[in-house]
């Protein structure tokens, strides 16, 4: 082999070798570029899966306390109103306990205001301001609404349906913070 | 023998001229995707709306110690908004102005609903009535019936606000509350 030709073939190999060289760093380098976006998507996703099982969450236990105080058993014949001389008959019945599947069901008059907390019972019914439905789990979580409280009245003689306001709050499992 | 080599350094810059425009364009394209995931609109939570929209439709039917001609003849806060805007002066069958119990129930039943501060979910909350002439064209306003408000505005994370509507002979009245939320 000529000197001029062996020479030629190892600059050749050197730079086959420089361009494998730059080939692989390039891969290497969109094999990296490649893993950091793949984590950096999955961690968005999951941080977005989270706040919509968050918001589902919510958005579900709102409805809930809607389709409770829209439900017949309680209605007071507009939309979401609560009867609450159903609601005291109805609080002592033990087959709806298991009905709504929720850990807590509890209803609270707002407005005329008590400083006390005073349950319901057939008893104490008018002059009282909380309802328990379903006395809540001591881990759950409330989620709350508004409803219209209904009640008939008596005064000089006369029956009328006095409205009042109350808050419905519907207790499930925290599976927020898992 | 130069032109050959001329050609050859000519086909490698084209080579890594290839490559880096691949590069350069699959970043744009993750980049493109990336945007187009944290600028999606986000869906609102149609909860909170109902929370707002529930209190104001309870509030509307709830019965005041007001009353017409004789007692159990109340008067619900809906028909007290619309008893103010008609007359100011106008006073309940138990002498009191309507416009006063208006302003004592809402302000009793909002400080009871939404409580605000330091610490609470809640930082503001602002309840107006305001008569219009068109209720759906907000430029018809024509005068304030109602203003109350709590907690300090400064500290606004989220705005929500929802409207109750209450017809007039002509024009209308808009019950509108807005809420914000602590960051």
């Amino acid at each position: 082999m000529k000197p001029e030709l062996s020479s030629k073939c190892i600059r050749n190999s050197k730079k086959s070798q420089t361009n494998i060289k730059e080939m692989i760093f390039v891969l290497i380098f969109i094999f990296f570029f490649f893993i950091i976006v793949f984590l950096f998507y999955i961690t968005t996703t999951m941080s977005g899966i989270k706040t919509s099982v968050y918001e589902s969450q919510k958005d579900r236990a709102l409805m809930l306390v809607m389709r409770i105080a829209d439900s017949p058993e309680l209605s007071c014949g507009a939309g979401n109103s609560i009867d609450m001389d159903k609601l005291v008959i109805f609080k002592e019945h033990t087959i709806y306990k298991n009905f709504w599947k929720i850990d807590g069901l509890v209803i609270k008059k707002l407005l005329p205001y008590s400083n006390e907390t005073i349950e319901c019972t057939i008893g104490n019914y008018p002059n009282c301001n909380t309802f328990t439905v379903i006395k809540p789990i001591n881990d759950s979580v409330a989620d709350a609404n508004f409803v219209s409280l209904c009640r008939t009245d008596t005064k000089n003689g006369y029956n009328y349906k006095r409205w009042e306001l109350g808050r419905i709050m519907i207790y499930t499992s925290d599976t927020r913070n898992e | 023998m130069n032109k050959m080599k001329n050609n050859f350094k000519s086909d490698k810059s084209q080579y890594e001229m290839f490559g880096f425009m691949i590069i350069v364009i699959m970043v744009v394209i993750v980049s493109v995707i990336f945007l187009g995931i944290y600028l999606k609109p986000k869906v609102p939570i149609a909860g909170e709306d109902a929370l707002i929209g529930n209190f104001l439709s309870a509030a509307t039917v709830y019965t005041t110690e007001c009353f017409k001609d004789s007692e159990p003849n109340y008067r619900t806060l809906h028909e007290l908004v619309k008893d103010c805007y008609l007359d100011s002066q106008k006073e309940c069958g138990n002498g009191e102005k309507s416009c006063v119990v208006l302003n004592r129930t809402y302000s009793e039943m909002l400080k009871r609903a939404f409580v605000t501060g330091q610490g609470a979910s809640i930082s503001y909350y602002l309840l107006r009535a305001d008569y219009y002439l068109n209720t759906s064209d907000s430029s018809t306003r024509q005068n304030n019936i109602l203003t109350i408000s709590s907690g300090n505005n400064s500290f606004c994370a989220a705005k929500k606000a929802e409207t109750a509507p209450i017809s007039l002979d002509s024009g209308g009245i808009l019950v509108r509350l807005e809420i914000c939320k602590n960051s």
